[in-house]
């Protein structure tokens, strides 16, 4: 019993102070850099990259070392390197803590850097095991240290949950952003910020959606078009679409409950085709004018221009797809699935088959509630 | 000679068999890697191989209740053959010894313990097997109902922490990813690390049991129920992590802890820690059974009466071939690639599938002539 107990003893008192690394590399909270936003920029003449980290600040922090991001806690360390990692450990040497990713947010890229391809600097944040692959990857117009020095990486991210909740942008993170470029004919895309200068106030504004050819930033989408994206992703789950009145003098606010999209590859004489079926439903939540929205023939209507509203939407963002021959929608993909032998002596032209592929939308919108009032005041 | 495991019940010994097809939660690599959206298609090939592997055991091993694989051979081959076989098969043991130790350290070094020293993290897990195994097995038969309950719980969890990842269409385009031949390589090699390894269950582990004819042999119906169960606990592994994971299945390393890394309520509740804890107390029971099996055919091979005794050095031995053979000397790559080209197809296999069944047609030629002597 004594030899069991001193054995038990013994591997728990080696197991104590070995398995928590305390023996060889003592590593405290309060003795990691706290990652919440990495920013990676290019610049011109310099081959190196150059990392932006902002990191958590300790209440025994230099203040003079680096700049302050906005009025936040963090702080921005900007280090470069040959690699990223060489780039972190330059980054390590000044902020005297080893960087810890875990917890970071995002990871900004700057569009000139995007405009010459991603891919290779993802490849460190996946093959590591302290980055997640939710975290979100975001390009930037201007430079990544600009933003992170204004801007702290929890409140973008904060923002692009609640925007992403609103159906407004399409952020993509890191795994979501690979499925896409692992993918023979799916163009990635992300969301797009900027800062935007306001007299002394600074905010932060999305712009819309990148659109990469590979690994490639070839391209924009802007909020409607976004939009239309979504709905055919089956991505908004809450929104509201603004309609006009029949007379074109005012305005109905739809809260979009449920949206549903389904697309259907067909196939006829060897052309592909597609057809992309959005049914959503929704409530009536605002009534600008005088309208009567009882009347079941105006309430068909408004459910019908509904319906335009969304298809125009769509349409708009295919054009613009088409226009830049990226295939945000992943129709590629999904004809794949079903056609695949026929799709497969296609996939390398498909950048070019793409535009010229007919694609036909169908919406059918229904408002379920018209909210606690019958007709407006009058 | 040592001490029996008296009156095992059934469900004891059925978990103890699932626990092997459980493993695929964390060894569910291979049919990703491969296949892609095709791995559920690997996995219902790997169940049907596995099936061969069961039936060979289970038939071999009821023709000689109570008796180890190196008792088998010495009756069947004779005294020398036998010895020579049973080499053959300590070999295999050895082999799966140092691949589950190194995959099991990089896997926790990778995953979780990223500053620890590998060896230790081996040598303390070591001890604690070499403690049950001189303890008696019969406690890893009831740890492996607790364990076998908790693994059902955990995957249970995933399936429904993952509810919202799911995109069941990345199954498909079924079955035009994969080439049949790397569909079967890659089953054979799956089936081999879930349903092959249950050799040291039936070979090592059954003879220790005293009841093992009125649990298994009689009852072989819930023997193949059993590995049924594992093979839908694989293949829901499978359809999860292919339905979560997309197109990226053919680049991820650790499939379902990928795939946990993007629940939702990651930043409230690490499940991921869940999963490593779950994992060590998996690969535990895996290192337990192998270290068993190879202190005891070597305590047969030897001729030593008390297999404790064999106990401290064989472990010595072990411990020091992996951390000065393995460890310190080969690239995680070049082991792998090495480990699962070759030696794997053309040495485990073979041994594992085929001498099993030559013993059973060597043991039906005999009975043929000794019942033709007999006329």
């Amino acid at each position: 019993m004594i030899k069991k107990l001193t054995l038990l003893t013994l591997i728990l008192v080696v197991a104590l102070l070995s398995m928590t690394a305390c023996a060889r590399n003592i590593v405290q909270l309060e003795n990691l850099g706290l990652v919440f936003g990495t920013g990676l920029d290019k610049v011109e003449g310099d081959n190196e990259i150059h990392l932006t980290a902002q990191v958590i600040e300790m209440p025994e922090e230099n203040k003079n070392m680096e700049k302050k991001s906005g009025q936040s806690s963090c702080i921005t360390i900007q280090s470069k390197g040959e690699t990223i990692f060489e780039a972190i450990r330059n980054a390590t040497d000044k902020c005297f803590r080893p960087l810890y990713f875990s917890h970071s947010k995002l990871i900004l890229f700057n569009s000139e850097l995007a405009k010459e391809g991603i891919q290779d600097y993802l490849d460190m944040f996946f093959r590591n095991t302290q980055p997640r692959p939710n975290t979100w990857i975001v390009i930037c117009e201007g430079e990544a240290r600009t933003i992170l020095d204004e801007i702290p990486g929890l409140f973008i991210d904060n923002l692009i949950k609640t925007k992403k909740e609103r159906a407004t942008i399409s952020v993509q993170n890191m795994h979501d952003f690979m499925t896409r470029l692992v993918s023979k004919t799916t163009a990635p895309i992300t969301g797009m910020i900027r800062l935007k200068e306001e007299g002394e106030r600074i905010d932060l504004e999305f712009m819309g959606t990148a659109v990469f050819e590979e690994d490639k930033l070839i391209g924009m989408l802007d909020e409607k078009e976004t939009r239309g994206l979504l709905w055919v992703l089956g991505e908004i789950e809450s929104n509201t679409v603004v309609v006009d009145s029949a007379d074109q003098t005012g305005k109905i606010g739809v809260e979009i409950l449920k949206s549903n999209s389904k697309i259907k590859p067909e196939m006829k004489n060897g052309e592909f085709s597609i057809k992309i079926d959005v049914t959503t439903s929704g409530r009536v939540v605002e009534l600008i004018g005088r309208e009567d929205i009882t009347d079941v023939k105006i309430f068909k209507a408004l459910e019908e221009r509904m319906a335009d509203t969304i298809k125009e939407e769509i349409l708009l963002s295919i054009k613009k797809s088409k226009a830049l021959r990226a295939d945000t929608f992943g129709f590629g993909d999904e004809i794949n699935k079903i056609y695949h032998k026929e799709f497969e002596k296609i996939e390398g032209a498909w950048q070019e088959i793409f535009p010229k592929t007919e694609i036909d939308v169908e919406v059918e919108a229904k408002i379920l509630g018209i909210g606690t009032i019958l007709k407006t005041f009058e | 000679m040592e001490k029996k495991i008296n009156n095992l019940s059934s469900l004891e010994l059925y978990t103890t068999i699932l626990i092997y097809m459980m493993v695929a939660l964390v060894y569910g690599t291979f049919p990703q890697m491969t296949g892609g959206s095709d791995s559920w298609i690997i996995t219902i090939v790997t169940i049907c191989i596995g099936f061969v592997y069961v039936f060979l055991y289970l038939t071999l091993t009821s023709n000689f209740p109570n008796k180890t694989i190196f008792e088998i051979n010495i009756l069947v081959y004779g005294k020398y053959l036998g010895k020579m076989i049973s080499i053959l098969y300590l070999f295999v043991f050895l082999s799966l010894c140092f691949d589950t130790l190194l995959w099991f350290s990089y896997y926790v070094e990778g995953a979780v313990l990223p500053d620890s020293p590998r060896l230790l993290i081996i040598v303390l897990i070591s001890l604690l097997s070499f403690y049950t195994i001189k303890g008696g097995i019969i406690s890893l038969c009831r740890y492996s109902v607790i364990l076998a309950f908790f693994t059902f719980l955990e995957l249970i969890a995933i399936s429904i922490l993952l509810f919202e990842d799911y995109d069941f269409s990345n199954l498909l385009p079924i079955a035009t990813n994969t080439p049949l031949k790397d569909i079967i390589n890659t089953a054979i090699l799956y089936s081999d690390y879930s349903y092959g390894e249950t050799l040291h269950i039936f070979f090592m582990f059954f003879p220790m049991i005293s009841n093992i004819s009125d649990i298994a042999y009689k009852k072989k119906k819930n023997i193949y129920k059993i590995l049924i169960l594992g093979g839908i606990f694989m293949l829901i592994v499978s359809i999860i992590n292919t339905a979560v994971i997309g197109n990226l299945s053919f680049m991820i390393r650790r499939p379902t802890l990928y795939a946990i890394s993007l629940t939702n309520i990651r930043t409230q509740f690490s499940m991921e820690v869940i999963f490593i804890i779950q994992f060590i107390a998996i690969e535990f029971f895996i290192i337990t059974a192998i270290y068993n099996s190879i202190i005891r055919m070597t305590s047969q091979l030897l001729n030593i009466k008390n297999y404790r005794l064999s106990i401290v050095p064989i472990g010595i031995i072990i411990l020091s071939v992996y951390y000065f053979v393995f460890q310190e000397n080969i690239s995680e790559v070049v082991y792998d690639d090495y480990y699962n080209s070759y030696w794997y197809i053309y040495f485990n296999v073979p041994i594992k599938l085929g001498l099993p069944f030559l013993t059973l047609m060597v043991i039906k030629m005999k009975k043929i002539l000794r019942t033709e002597k007999e006329r």
